[in-house]
């Protein structure tokens, strides 16, 4: 064997040898698996909610009507704030805009870490905050 | 004083000399949802009614021996409007409206002055004023300056009955005016107000609507003449029992939004 060929047969060899040892032989998943990919959370972010007032989606009064999540933003120390698209203090989220009513997640910091149509339900409400502050 | 005292009740709205138009009819602007649009609205189990989310220890309040009507009903419902957008609650002054629209005198005032003001001046937290004052030069330099905080944003007139149902079952808060009398003080068992009809001579504040049994809209009216008034400071009101004659006089309206205040840190966009 020259030595050209040495070391990937080496490499082989120990590979082989590595799966063998995890008792698992052929059923190893290859590649292996990778790490899991750690998504970073915004607990303090503010939900912030921009709509056309003119233009009132049914979903988000029914939701914004729903004391039992509102409650439960309190409850979970979430900042939240609706506003008509056109009030001065939305002229920051004007710019972004694109299918009305949306919802911004917010840092403190005013920076945008989602972006996304207003959810119709409570549920899909809850599923985002869980994304994106992990509460 | 020039207004009605319906048992001992106060009320305090005068009639303008014409019927206000110089702002936009909520129909104008907004699509009118259907009867069965609204119940599904109003019927939804996730909504919730307004009287649960504005409870009345909390939320309602009494104008006492002042003509007031409409400083209360337009400083309620923009507190209502505050909270319904995620401000935190704060209760806010009927009297620092009044005293900005009664000319100077406690001799009422009209629902139009009321909705500018909140617009141009706002109103201020409750405790910076005096219960039943209604001078503005009563109302010291902290109100004044504390009022920049509290502002609605713009407001639809509301013409008929169809749109302020929409409005309401959208979680809108009215100002609207309606005819005190002795038949209206009394109450159903529905917790219906007598039929009184008339001119207007008392603005209150309407926060949510349903269906009754034979399928016509009512309204919840948010008093001012304290909890022992209606259904702990609540009652129900109908179109044409209530406020079809009112409507011919004064434009009932509904506020769009409420402005920011200083200590309320909403982030703005940076990047």
């Amino acid at each position: 064997m020259n030595r050209s060929k040495f070391w990937p047969a080496l490499l082989l060899i120990i590979g082989g040898l590595t799966i063998a040892s995890s008792g698992k032989g052929c059923n190893a998943p290859w590649p292996f698996p990778l790490p899991p990919v750690v998504v970073e959370k915004h607990p303090d972010a503010w939900l912030v909610f921009v709509e056309e007032s003119s233009d009132r989606d049914i979903d988000l009064a029914v939701l914004l009507q729903n004391k039992k999540w509102t409650d439960s933003l309190a409850a979970r120390k979430i900042n939240y704030r609706v506003y008509d698209q056109d009030q001065p203090e939305a002229s920051s989220y004007k710019p972004l805009l694109k299918d009305l009513p949306q919802l911004f997640f917010v840092t403190p910091a005013g920076r945008v870490v989602k972006q996304t149509k207003s959810p119709a339900t409570a549920t899909k409400a809850d599923e985002l905050i869980a994304e994106v502050l992990g509460k | 004083m020039s207004y009605d005292i319906i048992d001992d009740c106060y009320t305090g709205l005068t009639v303008p000399a014409e019927r206000p138009t110089d702002y936009p009819a909520f129909r104008s602007v907004h699509r009118i949802l259907s009867r069965d649009q609204i119940r599904q609205i109003v019927t939804h189990p996730d909504r919730t009614p307004a009287r649960q989310r504005f409870p009345a220890a909390q939320w309602i309040r009494n104008q006492g021996r002042r003509g007031s009507c409409q400083g209360y009903a337009t400083a309620w419902a923009l507190a209502r409007v505050r909270f319904m957008s995620g401000l935190p609650f704060v209760p806010l002054s009927g009297e620092f409206v009044y005293a900005q629209t009664n000319g100077g005198t406690d001799s009422g005032s009209p629902l139009i002055a009321g909705m500018k003001k909140i617009q141009e001046v706002g109103t201020c937290r409750e405790d910076l004023v005096k219960h039943e004052s209604y001078l503005w030069r009563d109302m010291s330099e902290a109100a004044r300056d504390d009022a920049k905080n509290y502002r609605g944003f713009e407001c639809f007139r509301v013409d008929d009955e169809s749109e302020l149902a929409t409005g309401l079952a959208l979680g809108f808060i009215a100002v609207i005016c309606v005819h005190a009398s002795s038949n209206y003080r009394r109450l159903d068992a529905r917790g219906v107000r007598g039929a009184s009809r008339g001119r207007g001579n008392h603005a209150v504040g309407a926060q949510d609507v349903r269906l009754s049994p034979d399928g016509e809209f009512e309204f919840d009216e948010v008093g001012s003449w304290g909890r022992s008034n209606g259904q702990d400071g609540y009652a129900w009101l109908r179109w044409e029992d209530h406020l079809e004659v009112c409507n011919h006089y004064h434009a009932n309206y509904l506020i769009r939004a409420a402005s920011d205040s200083a200590q309320h840190n909403v982030p703005q966009v940076t990047k």
